[in-house]
């Protein structure tokens, strides 16, 4: 399979079917098993094909509904939930306190993706969400506060309780039927969410640090490039 | 949606152009009719069965994941934040099509589903993952494997 064109054509790989789809779904759109089978079943037919290199383009974009705003029967994603009101939470105790109230707010809409789902993609810190929050607030008054984990380094532990929370904003904000983009979400979590502007935080305090691994992943992993205007 | 032409002017002239490996032959084998081949799939999405160890940065190894994997065990712990997570949250399967695999293996169009299959992370200098390769070609010798389909994210 190929999602970049410009790359297989570079690479030359006796086999590849390009598909423009958006990066994260080789296979098209979930919850699409015809559309995804026939993907597949494209791809995996240039096998007899006698002579190649091969670099075919699957004829089609992701079924209607996937396309985003560009999409005339799309209407666009919405956050679900208003985050306004509420007793404003003392940062200077609690960097990560605003965190907190849009995750208690966030909860149900949670448990319904759960549900939805079937699955969950928070945990892969191997912490409890709650810790994962607690940690990166401490981090944020002193960044030598002690990582739950020293199995594994300080840089992953701290990424993975960002995807950790990350997982639990995305999942909470797609719990309603319809299709969401990567794009849209991320609009409204790097700049428009507490966990955003907290995030922003975090990274100014990782490119100040001495520790260069932590700074080179915090630098490169922290914001996707499609947000990396919100940065100061 | 995170497509490449929505990535910002200077990231993506970057990431387009970036240096890909050479190579000074293309190698192509016939094989047996699609319907009598193993299939085994290789994913770069930086999956893994829950509870097993995360990827980091640079990392050239990989993970196994069992043809019988629930879905609710497969998890993603690659580095990068640039290619959509959503479609996975829902359905493992627009990244890893293990059950339409399985479907085209019922249905004829396939000879078989191998019983293993292997992630790497992705975001690694591809040289890092020439030793793994190796080790994988050999068990998937062993599964009898003979067809392999690489899912890039």
């Amino acid at each position: 399979m190929s999602l970049v064109r410009e790359h297989s054509e570079k690479i030359r790989p006796p086999r590849a079917l390009w598909c423009g789809f958006e990066l994260g779904r080789p296979f098209g759109a979930p919850n699409e098993p015809d559309f995804q089978r026939r993907v597949l079943a494209e791809a995996l037919a240039l096998l007899e094909r006698p002579e190649g290199p091969i670099l075919d383009d699957f004829p089609d974009g992701p079924p209607s509904g996937f396309t985003g705003t560009d999409d005339e029967d799309n209407e666009g994603w919405t956050c679900p939930v208003n985050f306004g009101g509420g007793e404003e939470p003392d940062l200077e105790k609690d960097p990560a306190g605003a965190v907190r109230r849009e995750m208690a707010l966030l909860r149900s809409w949670y448990d319904l993706a759960l549900e939805n789902n079937g699955k969950t993609m928070v945990g892969v810190s191997g912490i409890d969400m709650e810790q994962c929050v607690d940690y990166l607030s401490a981090f944020a008054l002193d960044p030598d506060a002690p990582p739950f984990r020293t199995d594994i380094p300080r840089y992953n532990f701290f990424k993975l309780c960002v995807d950790d929370i990350k997982a639990y904003y995305f999942e909470a904000a797609t719990a309603r039927p319809g299709p969401a983009t990567d794009k849209e979400v991320a609009d409204w979590y790097y700049g428009q969410s507490a966990m955003g502007e907290f995030l922003l935080k975090l990274n100014d305090i990782c490119s100040g640090l001495d520790d260069p691994v932590l700074r080179k992943m915090s630098d490169r992993r922290l914001i996707p490039v499609h947000q990396h205007h919100l940065k100061a | 949606m995170v497509r490449v032409d929505e990535f910002p002017d200077e990231f993506r002239e970057d990431y387009l152009n970036r240096e890909m490996p050479a190579f000074d032959e293309s190698p192509f084998v016939l094989g047996p009719p699609l319907a009598e081949r193993r299939v085994s799939l290789i994913s770069t999405a930086g999956l893994h069965r829950k509870g097993d160890r995360p990827f980091t940065e640079e990392s050239g190894d990989f993970r196994i994941i069992p043809k019988d994997l629930p879905d609710e065990d497969l998890v993603m712990t690659h580095v990068s934040s640039n290619f959509d997570r959503i479609g996975f949250m829902k359905d493992a399967d627009v990244a890893f099509p293990i059950n339409r695999l399985k479907e085209l293996a019922a249905d004829g169009v396939i000879g078989g589903v191998a019983e293993y299959h292997y992630s790497f992370m992705g975001a690694t200098e591809p040289g890092k993952m020439a030793p793994s390769v190796t080790e994988i070609v050999a068990a998937m010798k062993a599964d009898k494997v003979d067809a392999v389909m690489l899912c890039p994210v």
